[in-house]
């Protein structure tokens, strides 16, 4: 018997590093950039570290009672029953698809850098590679994803050092055109939470690991991103907003940029399609999506399905100018999703009667900070809530499709 | 009462036996598989060697509990749940998704578990 690879804590490291930096991520830090002045910008991005620290705890905590890959999905279900696990997970999905494009309308524009090509057209070439990368049944192993992590954090630092040597700066908590107010401050803490979603997903590996390394590797991961995010902000002081693009640096933004979509985008794939086979399982998608492909053991119907979905999501938020929008839209469906875990875990099973002041103060900052993301949008705020509406009318009908199917069969089985 | 989970293992690997298309599939495919139920100190261990299952033998719970054991999948569940995924009246994906049921091991191993039993739910 061939013994399967087993991860170690610096490669548990990466995957949640890895799967949190996205090159969205570049975008979620311009826009922070041009929110508030250098200080601020700081302050918000250690308040999200200090809140994805005390999560981190939370979401050991949460693996360790139900130790499942199905992470989120499963703790909410045990929490509150089926229908509300897909009413939280449904919309994620669909903000999940829609981060997918963008992040493959960003790699278009960066390859536009040093490709002369329409970015559009290399948004598609890059989105259809990787979706054959996964049809292929390729995935990236945790020590190629190591090595890519450790080079884009490093490629970050080291860029953002390069940037502000010889630059005279200070890190100053007011700028002419970026006035810090509450409503700014609460937007740019939800932009900085962006930034880190998606590290706790390393709890999708407790089922092939100890639990207390999982653990170590949550605390870990807010770490070494709240430090790379801040040299990289500094770095965008430095050169006023945005890299210049001359000698080395397309290169280096290239690759960065290629790396961080590249591992994003094949576990997004991978996971959604999963998700969509196992709701088309329970009956709430369409059946014929739960096929798994035998020699690949993925289900290839489901990633198949994604592929249009992110290809229309491409277009229309290209069409429509939706960039910004999408992005204050993931950044409140992170603080949401991280206010459930919280309250998650006063629920049972998770529930030892452990003192939770501390979770339910967090999930009222994270709810206002939500609010707050929406007010500060601007002429961005209806095409966020018009996007928010979407994921979360998805989640309700699939929560209510899987209550009557429920319902169905338990009356087929009432004698 | 163990019995009863032994039994049901039995009647689930000869199924899965009947199904040329399967053992076919997973031909490449050794592994330990431990059914434990998370509400009795139960469980059942079915050794599957190139796609065939050579043995089913009666386990405790702490054993099956173990950690770190190379190609050995854990499957830990209410007593009800394994006996419905055993016969066949549940797909074991949905108290997966769930949370009711979790597993300890290698994902490649669970994914070929869960492909066997979907397939013989759908039969």
């Amino acid at each position: 018997m061939k013994p399967a690879y087993r991860p170690g804590l610096l490669a548990l490291i990466a995957s949640s590093v890895g799967t949190a930096m996205a090159s969205v991520c570049a975008l979620g830090l311009v826009t922070l950039h041009n929110m508030l002045p250098l200080g601020w910008s700081l302050a918000a991005i250690a308040l999200a570290y200090l809140a994805c620290r005390h999560l981190a705890r939370v979401f050991a905590h949460l693996a360790e009672v139900v130790p499942s890959a199905a992470g989120l999905f499963a703790y909410s279900a045990r929490a509150w029953g089926a229908a509300a696990g897909l009413m939280v997970i449904a919309p994620y999905a669909v903000l999940m698809l829609m981060l997918g494009a963008l992040e493959s309308l960003v790699v278009g524009a960066v390859l536009g850098l040093v490709i002369p090509l329409p970015p559009m057209a290399m948004a598609v070439a890059f989105l259809l590679v990787s979706w054959a990368f996964c049809m292929a049944g390729l995935r990236l192993g945790f020590r190629a994803q190591t090595v890519a992590t450790l080079l884009l954090v490093i490629g970050v630092v080291a860029g953002a050092v390069a940037l502000s040597c010889g630059a005279p700066m200070q890190i100053a908590m007011d700028a002419p055109s970026r006035t810090a107010t509450v409503t700014t401050f609460a937007a740019a803490t939800g932009q900085a939470l962006f930034l880190f979603m998606g590290f706790e997903l390393v709890c999708t590996h407790v089922e092939a690991q100890r639990v207390d390394r999982v653990a170590r590797a949550l605390r870990a991961a807010p770490l070494v991103l709240a430090v790379t995010y801040g040299a990289a902000m500094i770095g965008l002081e430095a050169a006023g907003g945005a890299p210049p693009m001359s000698g080395a640096m397309p290169a280096l933004v290239v690759s960065l940029c290629l790396l961080a979509s590249f591992t994003s985008i094949n576990g997004a794939f991978l996971g959604l399609a999963r998700l969509a086979s196992a709701m088309a399982s329970q009956r709430v998608l369409p059946g014929p999506l739960a096929k798994v492909h035998a020699a690949s053991m993925l289900p290839r119907r489901a990633l198949t399905a994604l592929l249009p979905a992110t290809l229309a999501f491409v277009v229309a938020i290209d069409a429509a100018g939706l960039q910004g929008a999408v992005l204050r839209a993931a950044a409140v469906a992170a603080t949401s999703l991280y206010a459930v875990a919280l309250c998650a875990r006063g629920r049972a099973p998770f529930h030892r009667g452990e003192n939770r002041c501390a979770d339910r103060l967090l999930a009222a900052i994270l709810a206002a900070v939500g609010v707050g993301v929406v007010l500060d949008a601007g002429d961005d705020a209806a095409a966020v809530m018009a996007l928010l509406a979407l994921a979360t009318t998805a989640g309700a009908a699939a929560a209510f499709r899987l209550r009557s199917i429920r319902r169905e069969i338990a009356l087929a089985q009432t004698p | 009462m163990n019995n009863q989970l032994i039994a049901a293992a039995r009647e689930f690997a000869q199924r899965y036996s009947a199904h040329a298309d399967l053992a076919r599939d997973l031909e490449d495919w050794s592994c330990r598989v431990r059914l434990a139920a998370a509400d009795a100190a139960e469980a059942v261990t079915l050794t599957v060697e190139s796609g065939r299952v050579t043995g089913i033998l009666e386990g405790r719970q702490d054993e099956a509990q173990g950690d770190g054991e190379r190609n050995a999948l854990t499957v830990t569940a209410a007593r009800a749940i394994l006996l419905d995924i055993l016969a066949l009246r549940l797909n074991p994906n949905q108290p997966y998704v769930f949370g009711e049921l979790t597993v300890r091991g290698d994902e490649a191993d669970f994914l070929r578990v869960d492909y066997i039993a979907s397939t013989l739910c759908a039969r």
